[in-house]
Order: structure tokens, then sequence, then C-alpha cells
């Protein structure tokens, strides 16, 4: 065994010991700072909802122009669906006085109430005899608000 | 008068399909560039054709019915994912809705609700451990997904004025949701990932301890019906994402051009990220998204009120 060979020299740390070890992560900084990406995403933000605000306000007048255009469109509506409704009652009192030519005592287009008044035929008894398929539509036509 | 509406909703349906057979092929082929190797690459020219072969291979296997299952409740499962994810492609505006809704957002969010049924009861009755714990981390998770979805979109509505998703586009004519919204925009990107169970989000299907989530029992044609109904409901999550936040202009190719680009992100998540565990997924939904969706709920109720830009029907 050999032993306590001259110039043996025991490995030992440095005087005053080893530095201290870097050890915590260094990354070199990348990018814009934390408070500019929040100031951009806030800017985007304000910039998106100023957009967003200016268009909806721009929708809310389109939509009280629509509805002031049907509101100003409605009387035309209902004349032409009264004009609509009155040649159809003819075209039934006609067929009515086709079809009950030879009873007697038979009136046409006699009023089932006692008084004067007029009754606006309902979509029933005016569309009696078209196509079944327009006395639906106009009844169960289609409901654009649901 | 009648066949043409039947041939309506197959020229609605057809092209979903389509999107989704090739979604299949775009993904295996991304993942496979991403991991260095050729994705499908044999059946038709650069593998084209190969989800053609797949499903006509899926669909003329026998599909297998475990001795031990509730036969019914194991028939019906992939139908009603099925039919639920086609269903919520009803009100989508794509240049024109198939169903003209005003509460569209309702209804969608109604169905997709809907559509954890439809694990659920696949998961119950394929009467299989990994089958039942799989169905039950999809649907804890689907639903607790869907709480954060609900309430981004309750704010969405709250800035647009209307459940109509056609109301969304007209909103978005000068600019899109996503830029006032971003930080809900990037909550409900990363919730619809987590909706439709998606990976980093697919807990549902750990291999290393479900084998395959809920669907395990399920083979040939009813595992092609989920497959299907798996990837219908991402492709309508991004419609959705972009309907509500990207401003689609009833133009096919915009839409599309913009449910390409959240497909592909979908698809790049997939091939990057490794899975949440299931603590994490949890405390991201109820501890991160569910308080922050609140917190911007309220600002977005009253931002509109406070600015008189409150949405009209038009």
């Amino acid at each position: 065994m050999a032993t306590g060979a001259a110039g043996h020299k025991q490995d030992l740390p440095p005087k005053g010991g080893y530095g201290p070890i870097e050890y915590a992560r260094r990354l070199p900084r990348r990018g814009p700072s934390g408070y500019a990406l929040f100031a951009l995403g806030i800017g985007v933000a304000i910039y998106g909802y100023a957009k967003l605000f200016a268009t909806n306000r721009r929708r809310r007048e389109d939509w009280a122009e629509e509805i002031e255009v049907q509101v100003s469109l409605l009387p035309l509506h209902k004349a032409e669906q009264d004009r609509l409704i009155l040649r159809q009652y003819r075209a039934n009192l006609e067929e009515e006085a086709k079809i009950m030519e030879g009873v007697e005592g038979w009136v046409v287009g006699e009023s089932v109430y006692q008084n004067e008044k007029w009754h606006t035929p309902p979509p029933v008894e005016i569309l009696n005899l078209r196509p079944h398929e327009d006395m639906v539509r106009k009844v169960y036509g289609y409901n654009y608000n649901i | 008068m009648f066949y043409l509406s039947v041939l309506h909703a197959f020229l609605y349906f057809i092209p979903v399909l389509l999107a989704v057979a090739f979604l299949t092929l775009t993904e295996r082929k991304i993942i496979g560039y991403v991991q260095l190797r050729k994705g499908p690459n044999v059946v038709g020219p650069y593998g084209l054709l190969q989800p053609i072969a797949d499903g006509v291979k899926l669909f003329i296997k026998e599909p297998i019915k475990p001795a031990s299952s509730n036969p019914w409740v194991f028939f019906f499962a992939p139908m009603l994912a099925l039919i639920l994810a086609f269903l919520l492609w009803m009100p989508v505006p794509i240049m024109d809705a198939f169903i003209e809704l005003n509460f569209a957002v309702l209804f969608v969010l109604a169905i997709s609700s809907l559509s954890v049924y439809s694990i659920m009861a696949s998961g119950w009755s394929s009467n299989s451990k990994y089958a039942l714990l799989g169905a039950l981390r999809a649907v804890a998770q689907m639903v607790s997904y869907e709480v954060s979805l609900g309430l981004i979109i309750l704010s969405l509505v709250c800035l647009v004025g209307g459940f109509n998703l056609s109301q969304f586009s007209c909103a978005q004519e000068d600019t899109v949701l996503l830029l006032s919204c971003w930080p809900l925009g990037i909550m409900w990107f990363v919730s619809t990932v987590a909706e439709t169970n998606r990976s980093p989000f697919d807990l549902t299907e750990g291999e290393s301890e479900l084998v395959s989530g809920f669907n395990v029992e399920y083979s040939g044609g009813p595992f092609a019906l989920f497959f299907l109904a798996e990837y219908a409901n991402i492709l309508f999550m991004n419609a959705l994402s972009v309907v509500l936040f990207l401003s689609a202009h009833f133009t096919l190719l915009d839409m599309s051009f913009k449910v390409g680009i959240l497909a592909g992100l979908y698809v790049w998540f997939r091939a990057s990220y490794p899975r949440f565990r299931y603590d994490q997924l949890m405390h991201l939904a109820w501890k991160s998204f569910l308080p922050m969706s609140l917190g911007l709920l309220m600002l977005n109720f009253s931002l509109p009120l406070i600015f008189s830009g409150v949405g009209g029907n038009m």
C-alpha cells in the first residue's frame, strides 16, 4: 500500500470558500413590459367598446326609422286589407246567390245579428270558399315575433 | 314540396359531414407533420380519401353489443349524440340559418346542455368501469364549463342587445366583439376546447387510466356516430365562436376561413400541450373563469347603459 507520497496535495476548497452559486434563472427581458401590455389591452378594449356602442346607436336609429316607416304605412296597409276583404266578401255573396238560387225566402247576405252594425267577417268565414291553404296561412300565419 | 324540404335538410347536413370528415384528415396530417412523420398518405392522392375509407370500414364492421349492457340505452345513445350535434347546427347563420330563431342563443345553450345526456347514457349503459368513469368525468367537465360559456354569452347578449345570432353579425359590422371583449374571447375559446373534451382537456379519454373513455365499448357504426358527433360539435363551437366574436358577415368564405383558423388552433393545441390534471381543470373553471366572467358580466351589463350603447333590433 503506497502511503504518503511526497508533494501530495489534498483537494480542498479555495481560501474563503467557493463563491456563491448562481442558481437563479437569468432570462433576457423580451418584449414590452407588463404595464405596457396591460395598457395596450385596456386601450384595445376601450377602442372596441367605443366602436361597438357607436354601431349600436346607429342600429337603434335604424330600428326607430323602421318602426316609423311601418307606422306611417299602417293606414295604407289597413285600407288594402279592407279592400281585399270586401272583394272576397262580394265574391262570397255571388257564390251564395248561385248556391241558394231555388230556396224560398232566402235573403242573400242577410246578417246573422240583430243590429245593423257592420261586422268584419273573420278569416274563417271570408276565406271559406278559397283553398284551405289560404285560410291556414291567414289564421296560423308565420309569427315573426317568436 | 315535401321532397324539396327533405333535400334542403340534406343540403344542410352533408356539408357538415364532409367538413367533419376532412377535419379528421387535416388533424391527422397536421399532427403527423408536427411529430415529424407523414400522416395518412396511402388511400387516394395524398391520402385524401382516408376519411371515406375510415367511414366505410367503421360502418361495415359488426357493432359489438356487450352482453351486460343495457341494450336500448346503449343503442340509442350514439344516435342521440349525432342528432343533437346536427340540431345544434340549425340556427347557425352561415349565409342563412336553416331555422331563423330570435332566441337562437338560448336554443344553442339548451341543446348543447342536452348533449351531456348522450355521454352519460352511453357511459352508464355500457356497464363498464372505464366507460362509466369516463362518462362521469366528461359530464362533470362539460357541466362545469357550460357555466362559464353561458355567462360569457350573457355578457355578449348584454352588449349586442338580443339573443338572435344574426343580430351579432349586425352589431359587429364596424368592429369585432373580440376587440372589446378579448378577455371574454380568450376564456370563451378555452372553455369551448374544454366543453368539447379536446386536448389538453381530454381527461375523459385518459388512455393510461380509462382506455378510451365513455365510448370504450362502442365499435363499428355506433362508434363512428360518436366520432362524427364529437367533431361536428368541435366545428359547431368554432362556428359559434366566429359568429359571437369574430364578426361572421354571412359570406361563406369569410366564415369558413375563420372557422378553419380556429379549428387549426384546436389541432395545434392537441399537438402541443400535455393533458391537464383533473383538479387543475376544475379550478380553472370554477376559480378563474367563473369569477372573471361574472365580473365582466357586471361590466358589460352596465357599460352600454352608462354610454347609451344598448343595441337595437337591427
